[in-house]
């Protein structure tokens, strides 16, 4: 995190420097317009359009490193890019990021949950019949109309050829919303059934698509990790992999929470733009599985610090003979990572920095 | 004040000649921007319609070529400024600017008087 600090220091350090000189540079000329009998409002026009337009304070910044390719340069300078704490912090930032976003923070942790949260609310009320199924009739236009007129509930509206819903008056009980639809129906079949409030945004399917990740991702590191690992580095593997999940699942309601709450113009528009959604969420799934581990495999097992100095031998191009293989070493002396397409293999032993090796 | 631009007007400056001007104003010593600007300007009977804040990218890229060097220092109202001087290698640099400023001149001369 220092090192984040210590770059982003630097880069605001950068544009104040830049902003500093112009506020500097403009100020002398409205002092000096001023001297020549301009007034005050006068000078500071005129002095803005002798300064000239922002492409000067864009071309300014980008040759001091002040703009966004400059902040680049310095997290790389800075080492940034290589930080154990990057993917943890951009995480936590995204986290706080969706839920900042968020029209309703509750209902996505309801989502999260699978639950509501606080005690159980009564929703609405559903009326249906005794013994109704697929082949029966169902509540009569006759039966609906009485249960429209009823003063137990309000606003009933048909939910299926079987159930009634309605929202019941303040107090009311179940038993005397039961006898009153019988009474006004005079069908003594019908009985009243409270609906709980459910969460309004589903995860299950980010949830599922994890699971599913998750259970490749320890078949996998079972079978082609030939990494001898440390409880260090598997702690961390599955820290960041949780945070991962973490954030795809809560980008996942997010999504769906702002879906829901748009007013599609027809259904084809919805469904194609959940369709996208889904899509999208499952690439941005697999882009966040492999940017995982393409930063855990190039990470000491010992320390966690980036291996550095890649040395490839052979032909990318082979596959059996002369194949390709690439040596990496840990700067701290800890081993030597030897990979080629068909495996992988952490040696401690053969470390050129071993003299260096702290614990 | 006369809001006539000056004869220059619409004239931009050469590709690359600010960068000749700026190192030939700080042999005199150091200055901010402003002072490097207003300098230009005299010198050149404001005969250039360089807008001033294209000097800063020119100012940053000698800095980072090592052409110049900047100090933060007091102007003449006491006010925090940055100041610009000439290093060895933008000496070098001004020299061979000027140069080539020459022969470029030579040359252009010579076609306009044989064409």
């Amino acid at each position: 995190m220092l090192r984040v600090f210590s770059a982003l220091r630097e880069w605001f350090g950068l544009r104040a420097r830049m902003s500093e000189e112009r506020l500097f540079h403009l100020d002398r000329a409205v002092a000096d317009l001023r001297a020549l009998g301009m007034t005050n409002r006068e000078a500071k026009r005129m002095a803005r359009i002798r300064f000239g337009g922002r492409r000067h304070s864009h071309a300014g910044l980008r040759e001091l490193g002040g703009d966004l390719r400059g902040l680049a340069h310095l997290f790389r300078a800075h080492r940034v890019v290589t930080s154990l704490w990057l993917q943890p912090a951009v995480l936590l930032t995204a986290v706080a990021l969706i839920f900042a976003v968020s029209p309703s923070q509750r209902e996505i942790v309801e989502g999260m949950l699978g639950h509501t949260l606080g005690p159980e609310v009564h929703e609405a009320v559903a009326l249906s019949v005794y013994g109704a199924g697929p082949g029966s009739p169902g509540i009569t236009q006759e039966e609906f109309e009485s249960l429209q007129s009823m003063a137990t509930v309000t606003g009933a509206e048909r939910s299926g050829p079987h159930q009634v819903r309605a929202q019941p008056v303040r107090g009311v009980t179940l038993a005397a919303i039961t006898s009153e639809a019988g009474v006004r129906t005079g069908n003594r079949g019908f009985y009243a059934a409270w609906v709980l409030r459910q969460p309004k945004v589903v995860t299950s399917p980010a949830k599922v698509v994890w699971l599913l990740i998750v259970l490749y991702g320890a078949f996998f590191l079972y079978a082609r990790t030939c990494l001898r690992v440390t409880p260090r580095w598997l702690l961390y593997a599955a820290s960041v992999a949780c945070l991962h999940s973490l954030v795809s699942i809560l980008a996942w309601a997010l999504a769906t929470q702002l879906w829901g709450g748009t007013s599609w113009h027809t259904s084809t528009t919805a469904g194609l733009s959940f369709s996208l959604l889904a899509v999208a969420y499952l690439l941005t799934a697999a882009s966040q599985c492999l940017y995982w581990w393409h930063d855990l495999r190039h990470r000491c097992p010992v320390c966690l610090d980036r291996l550095l100095l890649s040395w490839t031998q052979g032909e990318t191009d082979r596959i059996l003979l002369s194949a390709a293989v690439t040596e990496s070493v840990c700067a701290h002396g800890h081993g030597v990572l030897v990979e080629s397409r068909w495996s992988r293999d952490f040696r401690p032993e053969e470390s050129p920095l071993q003299g260096l090796a702290r614990v | 004040m006369s809001n006539e631009r000056p004869p220059g007007a619409g004239i931009g400056l050469l590709q690359g000649t600010l960068d000749l001007l700026v190192l030939r104003v700080l042999v005199a010593g150091a200055l901010h921007g402003y002072a490097i600007s207003r300098r230009l300007a005299e010198l050149s009977d404001e005969w250039f319609s360089v807008d001033e804040g294209s000097l800063y990218p020119c100012l940053y890229r000698m800095e980072k070529k090592g052409w110049i060097r900047s100090e933060v220092g007091r102007s003449e109202n006491n006010r925090r400024a940055r100041f610009y001087s000439l290093t060895q290698p933008g000496t070098d640099q001004l020299e061979t600017e000027q140069e080539d400023w020459h022969k470029f001149q030579l040359a252009v001369g010579r076609v306009l008087r044989r064409a």
